[in-house]
């Protein structure tokens, strides 16, 4: 009696071992969390324009899963393909980028500038876009990009890119006057231009047809003076401040006051800037009937 | 008249020279709150402990006089005595981590006269009602506390990991770790270098949150030091002000032993491969080492406890390595049985690679070229010196200085080693127990800490070639009250408030740069029903204010531009919470929450659209929840299972969307079987996926699935374990692009001769 006690005391014990053993084999072939990425989609880009501009600091190939983003980290970049280098490369340079699967709403070609942080608007070339002259033309609807599964491979996307685009020899100055309560959920105000007036509301036109779009006007001031840097070649038919909420999702960008006509204030007048400085560009912005802001 | 002169015997012989101002004050607050005791005859108490099971004497008990501020605890022949006790009916409680907690009711303890009890403690796997001090600020039984608390002692420490602190504190219901960063029921996400961390960490009960970055090291402490963890869950603001919003983690150093007591410590690990062999980035054998040792003893009125520990490892992941030395000191000086001085000191020097972000999912474990020189070098010291006076059954204070100094390397580029000022935070508090009856207790006091820190990547200069450091200083100034009252002998209603007085300044322009006045209130309540039942009820305030990090940091980190934001204002919560916990007989203990705290102007750092990060009063929060937890033995304790679980909704309320890098669930599930001097250890522990994160939220992210294996066996002096962590190499991430440590095997050895 004594000695059988052992024996029913470690049965018990020894299936639970081999129960819990068992479901570890089970678990090591099922499930190792992240892996690496086996899929990707890259191309080609060829360069075209005068020259590399003085201020390029890097260019890269970004895909984002849907356009516009909602915040700028949801862009997906490649490694650099063009550097502060003193000729634009004449061979087309190779990118890759290694994604899971899914669709790719753009892909597109940003330059950066030397100490400034990204800009979605200095794009140089979208895949499926086209120039007439320098001004891109992106395409609409956009060209999605497809992964079906993991391990697909796309190497076909290829891009050209204008660097033409952001050679830019002038600037446009003035200063913004704010009038009413500022909305409490200001994010960015932002001072853009464009070669032909974008539709209202349209938030493709504002971000992908602006000549420049500068993120970085004072906000919660009476007065912010700005500097925005053009090319001497484009005629301005539009500068307008834009208004983008602390959420800093790009889908609330809002055009909220723009230069007007001398001499028919209803109107946006048009700026023909020259080489170098041109000022005087002064524009206003009421909040009073502002709606969307708190 | 001079304080010797008073009718008055109660007041012991102070260890240090005093003046006699300050001799009269004592005695005027003396009696103004011993009151009537003053005059009462007295008695003592004496007895001795022992372990039921064993017989052997049980040192190290807590012994409670309930209804005056009067305890002590066993010494090494498990003996205790108390003096000069008031005569009169008391009940007696005696605590011991692994042991049933005892009562001796209806003591009665005569006019001049001398009591004996002998009590016998019953061992428990379970955590019994024991002796609490952090939710109070004061001794309290667990059961009697309105706010959940979690004990965890020194054996759970040990046998659990004994290498990372966080890591056993991550196994308890609400708390979750992404990497360092601690977040009780949601309170954090993820801030680089733990900066602005909204749980307090106390050591002996005096905060070691950093000056300068208001975070939290870990490991600040030789791990064989610590006698338990007591974990706070809700703002703990009413009794601790600034970085209590989401709780208090109080690290109780173990107290120097009547005998000479020994522990010697050492393991080895050895990594294994990654899972995948296109990861595998060298060939040389990955591994850590470690060794502790403390010697413990006390010399006539002096106990002291001295330990050294260093740490060693190549780490997992390329530029991963660890260099850690730990060494501390504390010193117990009982003039007599009313009179104690602690003094503590600890020290660290902590050197790491720094492995920011993977080079690509597909080198997963190697940085970027520009990565591979960075490191982090990290220095404090910790020191406090503590007085405890008994000036009567009714009253006492504790008086105490501190001074942490945290000192951070070259974090952020190689290129600029000094570049962070030590950040100097010198503290004083002192503090009341009074108990006028049984029915009352009030705790009360003032805390004063003064922040000094400095660096050039402060201010607003954008060029970091021609830095300048900007130097900043600050003082909190906190009175705060907690009364507890006895409404009935198994309810006790708490109510307590703090206000604190925030100023700082910058030293290098001479501006003042923000004062803010800020009062936390508490109300709870706890009922036990039944015997081991108990319900209780909290609702609060907590608040934090801003760091100097948060406020003025500018910097590159992981290719964003980290901007300055002076205007921060502090952040501040509600909560509330109802709880319940039952014991069922010695075997099996359960608990209940459920919670909501709302946070307002709560400070997170923001990514702008020009990719720059800031911190901001952006987050208007709301945080419900429920958690519970579960730990059972069977059959003589052969079996056993202890299990937390862990469910919340963590809403950003202004964008409608789940807060980053909080888990909506997370669960730790431990199963033990015992054989004779052997114990194997199954433990599973598992977070959802995390549905917001703030760097890359395009990177596949996955759940966390760790599965530990561990075995112990115990013999005579020696532990021996073995230990297989993450036993199934699963691959995660907590942060983006920062891959968790890998399959790894240890062996360990404990020496404890005592």
């Amino acid at each position: 009696m004594t000695a059988s006690r052992p024996k029913r005391r470690i049965g018990p014990i020894l299936r639970c071992l081999g129960i819990g053993l068992l479901l570890l084999q089970a678990s090591c072939e099922i499930d190792h969390g992240l892996e690496p990425i086996r899929s990707k989609i890259g191309g080609m880009v060829s360069f075209k324009g005068d020259k590399n501009p003085d201020l390029t600091d890097e260019v890269r190939v970004a895909l984002v899963k849907q356009f516009p983003p909602k915040e700028i980290n949801e862009l997906l970049f490649s490694e650099i393909i063009l550097r502060n280098e003193d000729r634009l490369p004449v061979e087309p340079r190779h990118w890759e980028i290694y994604v899971t699967p899914g669709s790719y709403e753009i892909a597109a070609v940003i330059w950066k500038a030397n100490n400034q942080s990204w800009n979605i608007s200095d794009i140089v070339g979208i895949y499926g876009g086209a120039f007439v002259g320098d001004q891109l033309i992106p395409p609409f609807p956009f060209k999605p990009i497809v992964i079906p599964e993991s391990g697909a491979v796309i190497d076909t996307i290829n891009i050209e890119a204008n660097l033409n685009r952001v050679n830019r020899d002038a600037t446009v100055e003035g200063r913004i006057t704010f009038g009413g309560p500022w909305p409490s959920n200001t994010g960015v105000v932002a001072i853009g231009a464009f070669t032909a007036v974008p539709a209202q509301g349209n938030i493709i036109d504002y971000l992908l047809k602006n000549v420049a779009l500068d993120y970085s006007v004072s906000t919660f001031v009476d007065q912010a003076d700005f500097r925005l840097r053009v090319r001497s070649s484009d005629v301005l038919k539009y500068v307008a401040v834009m208004w983008i909420e602390d959420s800093y999702d790009f889908n609330t960008i809002r055009d909220i006051g723009f230069y007007r006509d001398p001499a028919d204030p209803s109107n946006p007048g048009t700026v023909t800037p020259k080489a170098g400085a041109t000022t005087g560009i002064d524009i206003t912005v009421d909040f009073s009937h502002f709606g969307g802001g708190q | 008249m001079k304080a010797a002169k008073l009718p008055f015997h109660g007041i012991p012989p102070l260890p240090f020279p005093v003046p006699p101002v300050f001799r009269r004050w004592a005695a005027i607050i003396a009696v103004v709150f011993a009151g009537a005791c003053l005059s009462q005859e007295t008695g003592s108490l004496s007895g001795g402990v022992t372990d039921v099971q064993t017989g052997k004497p049980v040192p190290g008990a807590n012994v409670i006089l309930q209804g005056t501020v009067l305890g002590t605890v066993t010494d090494g022949e498990g003996r205790f005595q108390i003096d000069r006790i008031p005569a009169g009916e008391y009940a007696l409680k005696i605590s011991m981590m692994g042991y049933g907690t005892a009562t001796v009711a209806e003591l009665l303890v005569p006019s001049g006269g001398a009591v004996s009890r002998d009590i016998t403690l019953s061992q428990t796997p379970i955590q019994g009602n024991l002796v609490v001090v952090t939710a109070s600020k004061a001794p309290e039984e667990l059961a009697a506390a309105h706010q959940s608390v979690e004990v965890l002692g020194a054996d759970r420490i040990l046998g659990r990991e004994t290498r990372k602190l966080e890591e056993t504190i991550s196994t308890v219901a609400g708390i979750h770790f992404n990497e360092e960063n601690i977040s009780i029921r949601g309170s954090s996400g993820y801030s680089v270098f733990n900066v602005g961390s909204r749980v307090l960490l106390l050591v002996d009960g005096i905060s070691v949150i950093s000056s300068d970055l208001g975070g939290i090291n870990w490991k600040m402490l030789p791990l064989l030091d610590i006698d338990r963890i007591e974990i706070v869950k809700g703002a703990g603001s009413a009794l601790y002000g600034s970085s209590a919003m989401g709780g208090v983690v109080n690290l109780i150093t173990k107290p120097p032993t009547d005998r000479l007591r020994i522990q010697f410590r050492s393991l080895y690990g050895q990594y294994d491969d990654p899972h995948y062999a296109a990861w595998k980035w060298t060939d040389k054998k990955l591994h850590y080492e470690r060794a502790d040792l403390a010697v413990s003893r006390t010399l006539g009125p002096v106990g002291f406890r001295l330990s050294l520990s260093g740490y060693k490892s190549t780490g997992y992941m390329e530029n991963n390595t660890t260099r850690l030395w730990n060494a501390a000191g504390k010193f117990d000086i009982r003039f007599s049985d009313r009179s104690r001085l602690d003094l503590y000191l600890s020290w660290m020097d902590n050197h790491e690679g720094g492995f920011i972000q993977w080079v690509s999912q597909n080198e997963a474990f190697k940085v970027p070229a520009y990565n591979k020189e960075d490191a982090i070098e990290y220095r404090s010291v910790n020191l406090y010196a503590m007085y405890h006076l008994v000036l009567s059954a009714r009253f006492g204070i504790k008086v105490r200085s501190s001074f942490l100094q945290t000192e951070m390397g070259n974090q952020l580029t190689a290129n600029s080693p000094g570049a962070f000022s030590p950040g100097q935070g010198p503290g004083a508090e002192i503090q009341a127990d009074w108990a006028p009856n049984v029915l009352h207790h009030t705790t009360f006091g003032t805390e004063f800490r003064w922040d000094l820190s400095g660096s050039q990547y402060y201010g607003d200069q954008a060029d970091y070639t021609h830095p300048v450091t900007h130097r900043f200083q600050g003082y909190t100034l906190s009175p705060y009250a907690q009364h507890v009252w006895t409404l009935h002998e198994n309810a006790t209603l708490t109510a307590g408030a703090r206000l604190d007085r925030h100023v700082q300044w910058n030293i290098t322009s001479a501006r003042n740069d923000s004062a803010d006045n800020r009062i936390s209130p508490k109300i709870g309540i706890s009922y036990r029903p039944w015997t081991g039942s108990a319900f209780r009820a909290t609702f609060g305030g907590g608040f934090r204010a801003a760091t100097v990090f948060e406020r003025y940091i500018r910097a590159d980190y992981s290719g964003f531009n980290v901007i300055p934001n002076p205007g921060l204002r502090p952040e501040h919560s509600w909560f509330g919470e109802a709880g319940f916990r039952q014991q069922i007989g010695g075997s099996t203990h359960v608990e209940l929450s459920a919670y909501q705290t709302d946070y307002w102007d709560m400070i997170e750092p923001v990514i702008d659209i020009n990719m720059t990060i800031q911190f901001q009063n952006y987050v208007r929060a709301r945080i419900r929840g429920i958690e519970g937890s579960l730990e059972s033995w069977w059959w003589d304790r052969r079996l056993g299972i202890r299990a937390s679980a862990s469910f919340m909704n963590p809403l950003d309320i202004r964008r409608r969307e789940v807060l980053p890098y909080r888990p909506k669930f997370f669960t730790d599930l431990t199963g033990f079987v015992n054989i004779g001097p052997v114990s194997l250890q199954t433990e599973y522990r598992y977070a959802a996926r995390v549905e917001t994160v703030m760097l890359n939220p395009l990177d596949p992210r996955v759940p966390v699935k760790l599965l530990f294996l561990r075995a112990e066996a115990k013999w005579r002096i020696v532990t021996l374990q073995l230990a297989v962590n993450n036993a199934l190499n699963y691959n995660y991430a907590q942060i983006e692009r920062r891959m968790g440590e890998i399959r790894n095997a240890m062996v360990s050895l404990l020496v404890d001769v005592k």
